[in-house]
C-alpha cells in the first residue's frame, strides 16, 4: 500500500496529490479514508474550510513529520514537551499572524494533534512575559475596558501580581 | 482571507494556547487585554497551579479560591525555605480535597519531614490515608504524583498502594526501591526516576541515597523471576547502574514502549555498544519503538586516537535505522575530554550546551565534520575587512581531526589568521594541510606551534610554501625541528619574493632559532633588538648565515653578539661581512672563543671599514684559544689606517696590561679617539710610564 496517492481539493479549486500516509497524519482525513472506504486513486477528498496556501503548508509540515512517532494519547504528556519548538518548526512558523491563526484553525479542522500543538505553542510564546499593552500591540487589539472595569480587574487579580 | 485576527479564533483552540501559559501570564496579561479575552479566561478550566510557600499576603487556600477549586487540574508546591511555620501556615487552612479534578501534584524542594507535614495537613495521616488521598484522586481521569529533591520516598511510604497512581517521578532509586514500587503499584505506567544508583555503589560517594543502599534486600540475581508489565514508560535522568546491573533492572518490565537513559560513564563500557543493545532490546523488550539516550564518556585519556566511528559503526543496523528510527550522533568534545553517544533529537545536558570545538560523526552521516558553537569565540573577525581568525589553540587535535576542520575552514573564503598552536599534529597533520595550503587555503598567519613537528612535517610545509604567495607569518616555535628542518626553511625563504616572519624558537636545535634570527635580518625588521643576538647559541656555522644576511641589511646599526661561541671562523665570516656593510656602527663581540687569528681577520676589516665606531671585545676567553699580545699588535697596526673608530673597549683579555696601554696610547696619539675606558684596570707605575 505504500506509496498510494489520493487527491486533497482546496476550498479555491486546487488538488494536491499527497501520500496516503501523509495525509493520514490529519485524524480527520484518516476517519474520512476509512469510513468511506476511499483508497481509488481518482478520489479527491474536499477540504472546505481550508484554502490553497494553508493546505500547501500544512502539506509541506506533514510531510516533514511524517516519520514522527505518533503523539502521545493523553494530555498530560504535552505540557512536558511545550519546553522546545524544533528549529525546524521554528523556520516553518516564521509567517504572518494571519496565515499562524489560519495553520491553527486548519491543524483544528483537520485535527493534525502535532501541528495544531506546534502552532499553539508559538502563539503562547508570543504571550509568555508581556503586559496586557504589549498583546494589544502585538496583536493589535483594541482595549475596550473602561478605566473603572481595568481598575476593578487590577483589583481582581492582586494575588497573582505577588512575585 | 489573510485579516484573521486572534479574536476569531474559537474559545476552545484559546483554551489549548492557555495550556502552554502559566497561571501568572493568563491573569495578569491575558485576562486584562480586552472583554473578549477576559470571558476567555473565565470560560477556561485546566490552570495548572504553581505555588510557592513562604510569606505571603495570599495564601494557598485564597489563591485556589480566586482560581476557583474546581478548574485547578495541577498544583505543584515548592519549598523555598525551610522555614517550618510558612509551610504550616500555608497548608492548615487548605483543603486539598476541594481539588476535584486534580489529577497532578508536585511536590518541590520537599525534605522527608516536610511531606509528613504536608500529609498531616491535608488531613491524611500516613501510609493508609495516604492510600484514600490516592484512591480520591483515581476518581479522575489522570494521576500523577510527583516528588523532586527529595530522596527515599519509598521508605516514608513502604509502599502498600494498591492505588491507580499511573505516573510516579522521583528523585532517586536503585533495583530495590525500583522493585518495591513496581510490585505494589500495580497500575503504574510511567517513571521517572531521576537518579538511580546502584545497590553496590559506595555509600560515601551518595551519602543522599546511603539509606537506601545500607541493607540490599534481594541481591542482583534474585528477583524471583518477577515481571511488572504494567509499566511502559521508564526515564532515568542521571543513570549510575553498571550495563548488567540496568539491563537486570530493565529485564523486569518488559512491556516498555519508551526508555530513556542519561548515563555518565568513566571507561568505554557496553553501554556504548549499538550491537550489545540490539541483541538485549530484541530479546528482552520487544515492544520498545522509542529509546533515546545521551551516554558521555569522561577521560581525560580521551584524545585524537578516539575513533567515533567505532560508536557509531554498531548503530548503524537495519535494526536501528529502520526499525527502532533511532538516529545515533557521537561527539568528541576534545576540551572538554568528553564522548557524547545520544539519539536525536537531543536530551539537553550542560556538554550539550558546551561552546568548545566538537567532532561530531552520525549513524546517518559518518563523515567526522568539526562543529563550532555560534557563540564560541573561536572564528572572530580580524580586521574590518571581514577576515577571520580561527583559533583552535590547546584542543588535543591531532592528524584525524584535523581533517575534518580543513574541509570545514575551506567555506571560509575570508580566512586570515589559524591558530592550531598546542594540539598534536604532527607530520601527517602538516601532510594534510601542506595539501590545501598552496590554493585552496589562503591563510595569511599560520600557528603551528607546539605541534610535535619534526624535520619530515617542515619538508611537506616547505614543498607546498615554495608557490605560496599569501602566508606572511608562520610560527613553528617548540616543535622538534632540527637542523635541516631549519636549513630547508632558510633556503626557503633566503630568496622568497614576500617577507615572511618565521618563528623557530624553542626546537631541537639551536640552529632553529639562528635560522629565525637569520629570516628576521633578511627581512629589514627594523624592531630588531640589539640583545637579540645575545644569546649564547650562536658557534661557527650560526655566524656564517648571520654574516651572509647582514650583509645585505641596511637597518641594522648596532649589533651585540656578546657571550656566544663565536671562534675564529665565525669572526671571518663575520669580517666578510663588514668589508661591504656601511650601516653597522658598534660591534659588541666580547665573551666569544677567537683567538688572535680573529684578532688578524678583524684587524684587516678595519683597515678597509670606516663606518665603524664602537668596538667591545672584552673577556675573550678560552681554554684553547686566546687573544695575546700578537692579537694585540695586529689591532694596534689596522688602527693606523682606521679613522673610524671612535671607543674601544678590550679589558680582561689575556694579552698584557702593557698591550692595553700601547693601545690606548695610539689611539690618543690618533687624536680622533675621545673616550677613555680606565675603570677596571690596575694601573701601575709601569704603565703610569708609558702613558707619560
Amino acid at each position: 500500500m505504500a506509496g498510494n496517492k489520493i487527491k486533497l481539493q482546496s476550498n479555491d479549486g486546487d488538488t494536491f496529490d499527497v501520500d496516503v500516509e501523509i495525509a493520514k497524519q490529519s485524524a480527520t482525513i484518516k476517519t474520512m479514508l476509512e469510513d468511506l472506504g476511499m483508497s481509488e486513486e481518482d478520489d479527491v477528498i474536499p477540504l472546505p474550510n481550508v484554502n490553497s496556501a494553508i493546505l500547501k503548508k500544512v502539506i509541506q509540515w506533514a510531510t516533514h513529520h511524517k516519520d514522527d512517532p505518533p503523539p502521545p494519547e493523553d494530555d498530560e504528556n504535552r505540557e512536558k514537551n511545550l519546553s522546545d519548538i524544533s528549529s525546524w518548526d521554528q523556520d516553518f512558523l516564521k509567517v504572518d499572524q494571519g496565515t499562524l491563526f489560519e495553520l491553527i484553525l486548519a491543524a483544528n479542522y483537520l485535527d493534525i494533534k502535532g501541528l495544531l500543538d506546534v502552532t499553539c505553542k508559538t502563539v503562547a510564546n508570543m504571550i509568555k512575559g508581556r503586559t496586557p499593552e504589549e498583546i494589544r500591540r502585538q496583536f493589535n487589539i483594541k482595549n475596550d475596558f473602561t478605566p473603572q472595569e481595568e481598575e476593578q480587574i487590577k483589583k481582581e487579580n492582586e494575588w497573582c501580581e505577588e512575585k | 482571507m489573510n485579516n484573521s485576527s486572534l479574536l476569531n479564533i474559537p474559545k476552545e483552540i484559546f483554551h489549548l494556547i492557555f495550556d502552554h501559559l502559566d497561571t501568572n501570564t493568563i491573569f495578569c496579561s491575558v485576562s486584562c487585554v480586552c472583554k473578549q479575552f477576559h470571558a476567555v479566561v473565565n470560560s477556561y478550566n485546566r490552570f495548572k497551579l504553581k505555588y510557592s510557600i513562604r510569606n505571603r499576603k495570599f495564601n494557598l487556600k485564597s489563591v485556589i479560591d480566586r482560581i476557583s477549586p474546581l478548574k485547578i487540574v495541577s498544583l505543584t508546591l515548592i519549598v523555598n525555605n525551610n522555614n517550618e511555620n510558612h509551610i504550616t501556615n500555608c497548608l492548615s487552612s487548605f483543603n486539598i480535597h476541594q481539588l476535584n479534578n486534580l489529577h497532578s501534584l508536585t511536590l518541590t524542594n520537599f525534605t522527608g519531614g516536610q511531606i509528613e507535614t504536608f500529609l498531616f495537613y491535608i488531613n491524611v495521616i500516613r501510609i493508609s490515608h495516604f492510600q484514600t488521598f490516592l484512591q480520591r484522586l483515581s476518581n479522575v481521569k489522570y494521576k500523577k504524583l510527583c516528588v523532586e529533591n527529595h530522596f527515599c520516598l519509598h521508605e516514608i511510604f513502604p509502599w502498600p498502594i494498591q492505588s491507580t497512581l499511573q505516573r510516579l517521578r522521583i528523585q532517586d532509586c536503585d533495583l530495590n526501591a525500583y522493585q518495591t514500587i513496581l510490585r505494589n503499584s500495580l497500575n503504574l505506567k510511567e517513571l521517572e526516576i531521576d537518579t538511580c544508583v546502584s545497590q553496590y555503589r559506595d555509600p560515601f560517594l551518595f551519602s543522599s541515597v546511603s539509606q537506601l543502599i545500607k541493607k540490599p534486600k534481594t541481591s542482583i540475581d534474585e528477583t524471583n523471576g518477577e515481571v511488572y508489565p504494567q509499566l511502559i514508560s521508564l526515564i532515568i535522568n542521571k543513570c549510575c547502574l553498571p550495563c548488567k546491573e540496568l539491563q537486570k533492572l530493565l529485564s523486569l518490565t518488559r512491556c516498555l514502549l519508551r526508555l530513556r537513559l542519561i548515563s555518565i560513564e568513566t571507561t568505554v563500557s557496553s553501554v556504548f555498544d549499538g550491537s550489545n543493545w540490539e541483541q538485549w532490546i530484541s530479546n528482552n523488550l520487544s515492544l520498545l519503538n522509542k529509546f533515546e539516550f545521551s551516554f558521555t564518556y569522561i577521560d581525560k585519556r580521551c584524545d585524537d586516537t578516539l575513533n567515533s566511528h567505532a560508536f557509531i559503526f554498531s548503530f548503524q543496523t537495519r535494526f536501528w535505522l529502520e526499525e527502532k528510527h533511532c538516529f545515533v550522533t557521537c561527539d568528541f568534545i576534545p576540551n572538554e575530554h568528553a564522548v557524547l553517544l545520544y539519539t536525536t533529537p537531543v536530551i539537553q545536558n550542560k556538554l550539550m550546551k558546551s561552546k568548545s570545538v566538537r567532532f561530531r560523526v552520525s549513524s546517518t552521516d559518518s563523515s567526522c565534520r568539526l562543529i563550532l558553537h555560534p557563540e564560541s569565540r573561536i572564528i572572530q573577525k580580524y580586521n574590518e575587512e571581514n577576515q577571520l581568525t580561527v583559533n583552535l589553540c590547546s584542543n588535543l587535535i591531532g592528524n584525524n581531526l584535523l581533517r575534518p576542520i580543513i574541509v570545514e575552514l575551506e567555506n571560509y573564503s575570508m580566512l586570515h589568521t589559524l591558530n592550531l598552536s598546542k594540539n598534536q599534529i604532527g607530520d601527517v597533520g602538516v601532510l594534510y594541510l601542506a595539501e590545501v595550503l598552496q590554493n585552496r587555503l589562503r591563510l595569511v598567519n599560520l600557528n603551528l606551534s607546539k605541534n610535535r613537528i619534526t624535520d619530515i612535517g617542515i619538508q611537506y610545509l616547505c614543498d607546498s610554501l615554495k608557490l605560496n604567495t599569501t602566508i606572511t607569518s608562520l610560527d613553528l616555535s617548540y616543535n622538534l625541528i632540527e637542523k635541516s628542518g631549519a636549513q630547508q626553511l632558510y633556503d626557503l625563504y633566503k630568496d622568497h619574493q614576500i617577507r615572511v616572519k618565521v618563528f623557530l624558537h624553542s626546537n631541537k636545535s639551536t640552529f632553529c632559532d639562528t635560522v629565525q634570527m637569520a629570516i628576521a635580518i633578511r627581512n629589514n625588521n627594523e624592531n630588531l633588538f640589539i640583545s637579540d643576538l645575545h644569546r649564547n647559541i650562536y658557534g661557527d656555522e650560526d655566524m656564517k648565515l648571520l654574516a651572509e644576511v647582514l650583509q645585505h641589511n641596511e637597518k641594522i646599526k648596532r649589533l651585540n653578539f656578546s657571550t656566544n661561541k663565536i671562534g675564529d671562523v665565525g669572526i671571518k665570516y663575520l669580517c666578510e661581512c663588514l668589508r661591504t656593510n656601511r650601516t653597522i656602527v658598534e660591534l659588541d663581540i666580547s665573551n666569544n672563543s677567537f683567538g688572535n687569528v680573529g684578532m688578524k681577520y678583524l684587524s684587516d676589516v678595519l683597515r678597509i671599514n670606516q663606518t665603524l665606531t664602537k668596538l667591545i671585545i672584552n673577556h675573550i676567553y678560552d681554554e684553547t684559544n686566546q687573544i695575546n699580545d700578537i692579537g694585540v699588535q695586529y689591532l694596534i697596526d689596522a688602527l693606523q689606517d682606521n679613522t673610524g673608530l671612535r671607543f674601544l673597549q678590550f679589558h680582561s683579555n689575556q694579552s698584557g696590561y702593557g698591550a692595553i696601554v700601547e693601545v690606548i696610547i695610539q689611539l690618543r696619539n690618533d687624536k680622533s679617539f675621545i673616550n677613555l675606558n680606565l675603570s677596571k684596570r690596575r694601573i701601575n707605575d709601569e704603565t703610569i710610564e708609558f702613558l707619560a
